[in-house]
């Protein structure tokens, strides 16, 4: 088959240049500073650690995994754990900043609550 | 090379091409990515996160994008996959950052709801004190006039009682001078009122005309007349025996109407006054002596008593 050996040879070809470009990926040095930083912040946080462990001690595994991948030269694991990290992290971080926001809301409106019913209560009798 | 043959090759080199092909597509990361598209457009839709967390969910549908354009370009899974759930995470994180956030927006305007609250019954509580003061103010005002008025009302008793006291003494003083007056007049109480007697020794021998020695008497009762106006008097005039009954009887009346004319020279109210002539009637003693005869020559004035009571002959 004369005519099907120059295709099966570009088939190769082809995914040779395609493993090549893989194997050419650069250290994601920049992805692994940010995800380092935001786990950094989110873990100094007590109200992360408190709300959402799961999701921090993810992000934490991830990012302990990037690090060896790094060690391991497999950067794109690298890049692809680090950057997960880091949204996971984030994740972590909002819903924190939420569960926060919502005790101190629920805190705010009991005292509201709190002052109307001193409020009555001081009224009634005088009345 | 059998034509059919060569076209068979050709086709059973497009079927693996299409198979490989089809071995990429079957593991096509279709869930990881449709998940993704679900959780992105599911933010999208959401209006909290859309004004709240804008940022965030760009960043979401970026990541979205970036999937979509790597699996359609690249066909490869597992970055596929790693970008779909970079993006479902950026659709989680824009969820999340949207609630903090409004959940801090409420925090706001409860807190300043509270401050509101606060500050109305803070001005209801000074309102409340300021009324209770006021009417305290009120109470004590009206305390004070009562006070006042009481202390007043002592005093105008006291006054009363002064005044009751002065009279009571003013009247006291009129009893003494009277007493002093009616000794002065030579007056006798008796049962037809009080009763001063002018004797003979203050008219002419047989005239009817007053000497002079009966002025100061006469001033005397006068003035004791004038402080009770309302005090009738009878002025009779009686003779001793000697002369005819005539003679005795206008004798006697003009004496009456000397004394009275005397009393009405000296201002006293002439219809106050009844006078009478009796005569040689009701004589006070003996006739047959001289001195007897002389107290029978007289004049009697009989002044009404504090009650009116005043009886003629």
């Amino acid at each position: 088959m004369p005519s099907s050996a120059p295709f099966r040879l570009a088939i190769a070809v082809l995914a040779l240049g395609a493993l090549a470009a893989c194997s050419s990926t650069p250290p994601p040095t920049e992805q692994m500073a940010v995800s380092r930083t935001t786990l950094t912040r989110v873990s100094a946080a007590p109200s992360v650690t408190a709300t959402a462990p799961v999701e921090l001690q993810r992000a934490r595994d991830k990012l302990m995994a990037a690090e060896k991948a790094m060690g391991a030269q497999d950067y794109t694991a690298a890049r692809r754990l680090a950057a997960e990290a880091e949204v996971d992290a984030r994740v972590a971080e909002t819903r924190a900043d939420a569960e926060r926001n919502a005790a101190s809301l629920a805190q705010v409106q009991d005292g509201i609550r709190a002052l109307q019913e001193e409020i009555n209560r001081r009224a009634a009798p005088a009345r | 090379m059998h034509p059919i043959l060569r076209r068979t090759t050709a086709l059973a080199t497009s079927l693996i091409a299409a198979g490989l092909l089809a071995a990429c597509a079957s593991t096509a990361p279709s869930a990881a990515l449709e998940q993704a598209r679900t959780a992105v457009s599911r933010a999208g839709t959401d209006p909290a996160v859309a004004q709240y967390a804008p940022l965030e969910l760009k960043q979401a549908s970026d990541a979205l994008a970036r999937a979509d354009r790597f699996w359609a370009d690249k066909h490869d899974e597992a970055e596929t996959n790693h970008l779909a759930y970079i993006a479902a995470q950026r659709a989680e994180i824009a969820n999340n950052a949207a609630r903090a956030r409004m959940l801090d927006a409420s925090i706001q305007s409860a807190s300043s709801e509270a401050d509101r609250i606060r500050l109305q019954a803070r001005t209801r509580e000074a309102d409340e004190a300021r009324m209770r003061a006021d009417a305290q103010a009120r109470n004590a005002q009206i305390a004070q006039a009562q006070a006042m008025s009481a202390e007043q009302r002592a005093a105008q008793q006291q006054a009363q009682a002064n005044a009751a006291l002065a009279q009571a003494s003013a009247a006291q003083d009129r009893v003494r001078m009277l007493e002093a007056q009616l000794r002065e007049m030579e007056a006798q109480q008796t049962e037809r009122g009080l009763l001063v007697t002018l004797g003979d020794v203050l008219f002419a021998f047989n005239k009817a005309e007053l000497s002079a020695q009966a002025g100061p008497r006469l001033d005397k009762l006068a003035d004791f007349l004038k402080q009770f106006p309302e005090r009738k008097l009878l002025i009779e005039g009686y003779t001793d025996s000697v002369g005819s009954d005539v003679y005795n009887q206008e004798l006697s009346a003009r004496r009456a109407g000397a004394v009275r004319d005397a009393l009405v020279a000296r201002g006293v109210d002439t219809s106050r006054i009844t006078a009478r002539g009796y005569g040689k009637v009701y004589p006070v003693a003996d006739n047959a002596s001289p001195e007897g005869r002389a107290m029978n020559r007289r004049v009697e004035i009989v002044i009404a008593d504090d009650k009116g009571n005043l009886k003629g002959r």
